[in-house]
Formats: C-alpha cells, sequence, structure tokens
C-alpha cells in the first residue's frame, strides 16, 4: 500500500496528488476518492477573517502516518494521502485533503470518512478563529473558548 | 534538572508556546508534580484545566501524571485537536 502524509504551508494540486496516487498503487485500484476541506466564512452567523491553524511536529505528522496506516489496513486501502495545511488561512481556502485509492468505492468511500474523523480527534493540529465578534480557540470538535490575551512569544 | 514546556492552542495565553523551566537540586520529577509547579506559577492555568478537558504528552507519547521526568525532557500541555475543516 502507498502511504503519504504531509503538513505544509502550501496549497498541493489535487492534478498531481491524483496522479501520485495512481502511480503508486496496483492496477485493482479501481476508485479513489478525494475529500478536500475548507474554512468556512460564517461560523454561528458570525462573519469568519481567517483560521489560524498550528501543529505539534513532528508529533502531529507522526499521528497522520499512524492514522493512514491503520484505516488503510482496516479498510483493505491500496493507498492514502493527506495533507493537512498550517498558517493563516481565509475563507474558502483549502485546509485539508484526504486522497484515498481502493479497489471499490464502498472502501474508498468508508475509509476516507473514517481518516477523516480521526485526523479531526487525533492529529494534534490546533486552530484559532478570527472572527467578527473576537478570536476564539476551537477545542476538539466544536468547542470554543475566547482568547485570554496574545501570546508574546 | 531542566523541562521544557511546550502549550499549544488556548495554553498558548498562559504559558507562551515554550518555557524552559529550572528545577534546582532535583534529579527527577513526577509529572503531577511538574503540573503543580506550573500551576502555583500560572494561576490561570489551574482555572483552565479545570475547566476544559487536556492532554499531557511527555517527548510526544501520552503517560499517566505518575510518569517519572528527567532532565531534558519535553512535555507539552494541549487541548482536545481541532484539526481537519
Amino acid at each position: 500500500m502507498y502511504i503519504r502524509v504531509g503538513i505544509t504551508r502550501e496549497k498541493p494540486s489535487i492534478d498531481e496528488l491524483l496522479n501520485e496516487l495512481m502511480k503508486n498503487t496496483d492496477p485493482s485500484t479501481g476508485a479513489v476518492s478525494v475529500f478536500v476541506g475548507f474554512v468556512k466564512g460564517l461560523i454561528d452567523d458570525k462573519k469568519v477573517h481567517k483560521l489560524i491553524y498550528d501543529a505539534y511536529e513532528p508529533y502531529a505528522s507522526k499521528s497522520l502516518e499512524s492514522i493512514a496506516y491503520e484505516e488503510a489496513k482496516k479498510h483493505g486501502l491500496k493507498g492514502v494521502i493527506i495533507i493537512h495545511r498550517v498558517g493563516e488561512l481565509v475563507p474558502g481556502e483549502p485546509t485539508i485533503y484526504i486522497v484515498v485509492g481502493a479497489k471499490s468505492r464502498h472502501e474508498a468511500f468508508t475509509g476516507t470518512k473514517d481518516i477523516l474523523e480521526r485526523v479531526k480527534h487525533e492529529s494534534y493540529i490546533y486552530k484559532l478563529e478570527i472572527r467578527d465578534d473576537g478570536e476564539y480557540w476551537v477545542l476538539g470538535d466544536g468547542e470554543r473558548i475566547k482568547r485570554l490575551k496574545r501570546q508574546s512569544s | 534538572m531542566n523541562i521544557r514546556v511546550k502549550a499549544f492552542s488556548v495554553f498558548t495565553d498562559i504559558l507562551g508556546k515554550e518555557l524552559i523551566l529550572e528545577i534546582p537540586g532535583r534529579e527527577t520529577i513526577s509529572l503531577e508534580d511538574l503540573i503543580d509547579l506550573l500551576t502555583k506559577k500560572y494561576s490561570e492555568l489551574s482555572k483552565l484545566l479545570n475547566k476544559i478537558e487536556y492532554i499531557l504528552l511527555v517527548n510526544g507519547k501520552r503517560v499517566d501524571k505518575k510518569y517519572i521526568l528527567h532532565s531534558g525532557d519535553e512535555v507539552a500541555i494541549l487541548p482536545p485537536a481541532s484539526g481537519g475543516l
């Protein structure tokens, strides 16, 4: 199976990710699922100006790698690419890419969904929402806490 | 002994991104005692730890609070992850 993960400030090309996956998986691969997550422009009726993503490296990359290997094994996937972006991202910009190759659509879809859920909960990646009504840390799956103060270091 | 403490997300509001905690006259300390030291130094941290779920990693691995730290270890304080979209 082919596995690659990355945490980057760059915006990858979906075409290149698809080609990379197809080039590196065996000929029995018949389905590729591509999931792309984007920064929302509106949250709780408040305008979002940007999200700032931060990752605890190298452990965030290691956690993505474990998720990719474990889910590939569980679903019998042929290949998994997970790319998570960090830094300042404005609404409409992509944040995460999950590209999954499998023998058939069922494995590709369920594998993609399970990988996304685990990335959201296990990846040591964090975000700060800069909105019209202030700055909020997002904790876990949706809990928000207002930024106490700007850290200086 | 010295312990490097790394903070993420809401914890950076209190601790900054990283600090080196110097503990004179000790060769080891439990993770539990290190957290006690930090909460005594940073009262807001104590309030926050009682309010939200958090994860403690030592050199990238999840350990329990009885874990014994040695000089040069890296302790990270993190809330639940919020990656994805």
